[in-house]
């Protein structure tokens, strides 16, 4: 088993998959979408509130989520679900809007940055509560005869939550088709996982007969190759399965200090960066291609900025009318 | 020995059950550990073994709800012998209570709201129950002639020193007027309350002051009939209406008033002061001045000398006259209050507080101040 | 001549028969035990392969119930004993009452959660609670507790056919093996029916005629003590209305201010503790409906601010009697 004590890093240069310049509009749309509201739209008093970000995590974030049939499968996000959210449906101006607490957010804004839905896409701000509810929404697509399978992520930081390991029982015993994806990035808010956890994070699973893969979570087109396999696996054999993916986080916890040491932080961005990594043997097959994929996002992003800018809150009485019916 | 049956406790969720069968039928002999009977639980059926030998009797119809432990049967040693339920030994309750009274507790409460004695109801009427329908006939039959006791008792002081007797005030009204009319009365020596009558049915029967609320407004005739009390004053300041309607009904019925006046009251020489009238600490009434019936003269008011003050009128505190003022009949005063010398004021007037009245009022007129006064934080 | 149990039984196996989308999930659920209150008995054999034994996992099946639930499938999920509901609280809480709100209401969660509470068992500290008030306030939650006036089958009928989000669902242990309400059982007792929420709520009078000198506002559990009160008060002519709502929350406010009518002295009875209790809320509303019509502050009856003792004298001490009732009425009428 491959030991995940080491964070990742980018030695090799990735090939370049069929889905390279898929791969890398998406990475680079979360990239910049959550560079957006970290430097631009929070220095200037536009969010209200707080924000998680997953600068650095892009690459198992696109790789899983471009695995899964994006039609009938179920992700379960977390705090940290931007990428995530973006990686399911691209939808910026539906993202940008509702952590911006507009009523032309996916949630009308009242989600906000945690609490995000669209289709098959759920996510909550509380930590490890969402994998029972994503074994249940897998344990229904199973039962209605349906052939959807549910993947959920959660951080290193989670696994210190009790509920997860009656969810991965329950999800053996029951043959639940979901995938548990644990985004290792190592840190806990804070805290660095060594004073969290005792034992190996990637035999969690194993008690409870629970396949296991463990592997860098920087390189987008093997994490879309592993994930596929499994998540094919995972549909036909009708039982769950475990994802570990190394990574990184670059940016804080939230939006406020980040006390890890920074020379480990720039260790981390010069040698596993995700979109930077990707970028290079892309730009060497089309640069020209490349370039326009982030004029467009660039040009995307500040048109959804502006858009939301100019959204209204939702009305009292629309809230008010919500709340009677909910 | 006669061996008893209980019905055992078939599992924790169930106190009852239902005893479906006797498979015996009475009369039996039964051996110890044969089947005898069937109870059925929630949850399951239940085969009572039976846990002796002899011939059964059954207190208990196949059908019945039983308890458990409750005695369901018994196995006697011989086939004729008579066996009967054993009396359970008695248990204190609160229905033993219930069986020792013949009353019920909705009429002990209404009894009880009545200044009524249930248990000599009770036992002037025993054998029978006394309900709710009782008591209320019992009130019924003694209204409009009030049997208070307090009004009617023989005061042993009075009959000891008669020719020092004080004088037995009634109080009509029984609201915050009647507290300021009766703390004057604790200071006057030769008077002292003996009932309030008001006509709100939620004070009835309580006491202001230690003072008995002791019927309505018109029973002040049977009392009055019976010799109850000896002088009535109005204990009401502010409803001049009222006042005043009840002065003439009951002065015009023969029904004496008396004056309460505070001890500290200064009253100067050659004052005539009418009656009904009630004045409070520290008033000063001056020299030769008359006084009408049925005022309500608050604290610290001086009618100067020379006044005439006519009937019902309301004082707030603090009322100075000048010399020869005339005060006519059902004027209501305010608080602080100067008027000058010679003034006249009408009948059915109100004075605002704080006015200092420098010309004649009307009757029928309202006195209001035009000080520009306004409260602004600093 | 059915029981609380027989009505529930009855309720959950003829919605599961009428609608394919309702699951059964619980420990110790399955035939031939059927729970360990026995409301699940049948349904296993009934319904093969809709009915689920789970691990002793609260929280865990509570979140598998919202996941079911939010994918268009209707989970009943069974917790033992309500005590243990404490175990599920961020997902009722954080998770299933939350997210259709917070979805802007794109999504429904219709999720049974149902729990006996209650005592008089001899369960002690931790088998005879009654917490249904750490639920109350929980935006966006229904908690519905049927009394022997309802019929709990019913109400479960009701819900799982009409209710969007999650409702928890109370039962009370002292009731499985009571007989329901049936009025030619409890002469002199009259039972009708109020109604302007979801649920109904009976209006109990131990007279026909007259005004009532009090009311009672009781729900669940309590309603044993309410009829046991008012029959004993029949005899002593105390004319005894009682509100016993099924809605524990929302509080059917119009139903109480209907049902209690034209008393003038109101007392709250709850199983469980007095501090910050259920009986606070029903004060508070009763006192802003009824300002100036009540004569005396409402009176509350709960259990005692402490655990509930294994000991049988102990713990009837701790919880509300018929005759802490039937003092507290005597009182207010004095």
């Amino acid at each position: 088993m491959v030991t995940i004590e080491n964070q990742p890093i980018l030695a090799e240069a990735p090939r370049v998959h069929a889905h390279s310049f898929d791969f890398y509009r998406r990475m680079y749309t979360i990239r910049r979408v959550e560079e957006t509201l970290l430097l631009e739209l929070f220095p200037k008093g536009l969010l209200y509130g707080t924000v998680h970000t997953c600068i650095g995590q892009e690459g198992g974030v696109v790789g899983v989520i471009s695995a899964l049939d994006r039609a009938q499968d179920v992700i379960w996000s977390n705090h940290r679900g931007h990428g995530h959210f973006l990686a399911y449906c691209d939808d910026v101006e539906g993202l940008i809007a509702e952590i911006m607490g507009k009523s032309t957010g996916v949630c009308g804004g009242i989600g906000g940055t945690q609490h995000i839905f669209k289709d098959n896409f759920y996510t909550n701000g509380i930590l490890g509560g969402t994998v029972p509810c994503a074994v249940g929404t897998a344990f229904a697509e199973k039962l209605k005869g349906n052939q959807a399978v549910a993947v959920v992520f959660f951080g290193d930081g989670a696994l210190g939550e009790g509920v997860i390991y009656e969810s991965m029982n329950i999800a053996s015993l029951w043959q639940v088709p979901i995938l548990f994806v644990l985004e290792h990035n190592r840190y806990a808010q804070s805290t660095p996982y060594q004073l969290e956890h005792a034992g190996k994070l990637e035999a969690r699973a194993d008690a409870f007969d629970i396949p296991v893969q463990v592997m860098d979570g920087q390189h987008v087109a093997e994490v879309y190759t592993t994930a596929s396999a499994m998540i094919d696996e995972i549909r036909t054999q009708q039982r769950p399965q475990y994802l570990v993916l190394r990574t990184n986080r670059f940016s804080p916890h939230s939006k406020g200090d980040d006390n890890r040491p920074p020379a480990e932080l720039a260790a981390m961005r010069t040698n596993a960066d995700p979109v930077a990594h990707l970028r290079a043997p892309l730009a060497q097959v089309d640069e020209a291609r490349v370039e326009a994929i982030e004029a467009e996002v660039e040009s995307r992003i500040q048109r959804a900025v502006e858009a939301a800018i100019a959204a209204p809150f939702l009305t009292s009485d629309a809230f008010i009318e919500g709340v009677k019916s909910w | 020995m006669t061996h008893f049956i209980t019905a055992p406790l078939v599992n924790v969720n169930d106190d009852t059950m239902v005893l479906i069968e006797w498979t015996k039928a009475a009369g039996t002999l039964v051996k110890k550990g044969e089947v005898i009977g069937v109870l059925e639980t929630s949850k399951s059926s239940y085969e009572i073994q039976s846990d002796g030998a002899g011939y059964l009797t059954t207190f208990v119809d196949a059908g019945s709800d039983v308890t458990v432990g409750q005695t369901i049967g018994a196995l006697a040693e011989t086939a004729d012998a008579v066996v009967s339920l054993p009396q359970a030994a008695a248990v204190a309750t609160v229905d033993d209570a219930q069986a020792e009274r013949n009353w019920t507790k909705k009429a002990e409460i209404l009894a009880g709201k009545h200044n009524l004695d249930i248990a000599a109801i009770g036992r002037e009427r025993a054998g029978s129950m006394v309900n709710e329908a009782d008591i209320e006939a019992i009130v019924a039959a003694r209204k409009g002639a009030p049997s208070i006791s307090v009004a009617d008792a023989t005061d042993i002081a009075d009959e000891v020193f008669p020719t020092n007797r004080q004088q037995r005030i009634l109080l009509l009204g029984g609201g915050m007027g009647a507290t300021l009319v009766l703390d004057v009365l604790t200071r006057v020596p030769n008077q002292r309350a003996v009932g309030i009558l008001d006509d709100n049915p939620k004070i009835q029967g309580k006491t202001v002051m230690g003072v008995p609320v002791i019927g309505r407004m018109d029973d002040i005739v049977s009392l009055w009939e019976r010799k109850a009390f000896d002088g009535a004053v109005i204990a009401i300041s502010t409803l001049l209406k009222l006042r005043n309607d009840l002065f003439n009904k009951f002065t015009a019925l023969g029904i004496p008033f008396a004056n309460v006046i505070d001890p500290t009251v200064a009253v100067s020489s050659n004052v005539s002061i009418g009656t009904g009238n009630v004045i409070f600490g520290f008033c000063r009434i001056g020299t030769c001045t008359t006084i009408g019936d049925n005022n309500f003269i608050s604290a610290y008011v001086n009618i100067e000398h020379h006044n005439t003050l006519g009937d019902c009128c309301t004082f707030g505190p603090g009322l100075w006259t000048s010399g020869d003022v005339k005060l006519g009949s059902r004027i209501r005063f305010g608080t602080g209050i100067f008027v000058e010398p010679h003034i006249v004021i009408g009948d059915d007037s109100i004075v605002a507080s704080g006015t200092v009245l420098t010309a004649n009022v009307p009757p029928k007129s309202i006195v209001k101040t035009k000080a520009n006064f306004s409260i602004q934080p600093l | 001549m059915v029981t609380y149990l027989e009505s529930l039984q009855a309720g959950l196996r003829a919605a599961m028969q009428g609608d394919n989308r309702i699951y059964f999930l619980g420990e110790d659920v399955l035939d031939p035990y059927g729970g360990a209150f026995k409301v699940s008995q049948g349904l296993s054999t009934a319904f093969p392969g809709r009915v689920m034994t789970t691990p002793i996992s609260e929280a865990g099946i509570v979140g598998v119930g919202v996941g079911m639930a939010l994918r268009g499938l209707k989970p009943v999920v069974e917790i033992m004993f309500g005590d243990f509901t404490t175990l599920t609280a961020d997902q009722i809480i954080n998770y299933g009452s939350k997210l259709q709100p917070m979805y802007n209401g794109q999504v429904e969660v219709p999720l049974v959660v149902r729990t006996p509470m209650g005592g008089r068992r001899g369960y002690g500290p931790t088998h005879s609670q009654s917490i249904e008030k750490l639920y109350m306030g929980v935006p966006h939650l229904d908690i519905v507790a049927p009394s022997i006036f309802h019929q709990p089958g019913d109400l479960i009928q009701t819900t799982l056919t009409e209710s969007t989000h999650v409702t928890l669902f109370i039962e009370h242990k002292q009731l499985y093996n009571t007989r329901l309400f049936e009025a030619a059982a409890h002469p002199g007792i009259h039972v009708s029916s109020v109604q302007h929420g979801s649920y109904p709520t009976a209006v109990v009078k131990n007279y026909s005629s007259g005004a009532p000198d009090v009311a009672l506002v009781a729900y669940g559990g309590s309603s044993l003590l309410v009829l046991e009160v008012m029959k004993r008060l029949l005899q002593e002519e105390i004319r005894v209305v009682a509100a016993v709502p099924a809605s524990v929350q929302p509080v059917p406010a119009d139903d109480l201010v209907e049902a209690i009518g034209a008393a003038k002295q109101v007392i709250v009875v709850e199983e469980g503790t007095y501090a910050f209790g259920w009986g606070a809320e029903i004060a508070s509303t009763l006192h802003t409906r009824l300002w100036g019509k009540l004569q005396k502050p409402v009176r509350r009856i709960a259990a005692m601010d402490t655990i509930i003792p294994a000991a049988k004298p102990l713990e009837e001490l701790v919880l509300p009697s018929v005759a802490d009732i039937e003092n507290a009425i005597y009182e207010v009428m004095t």
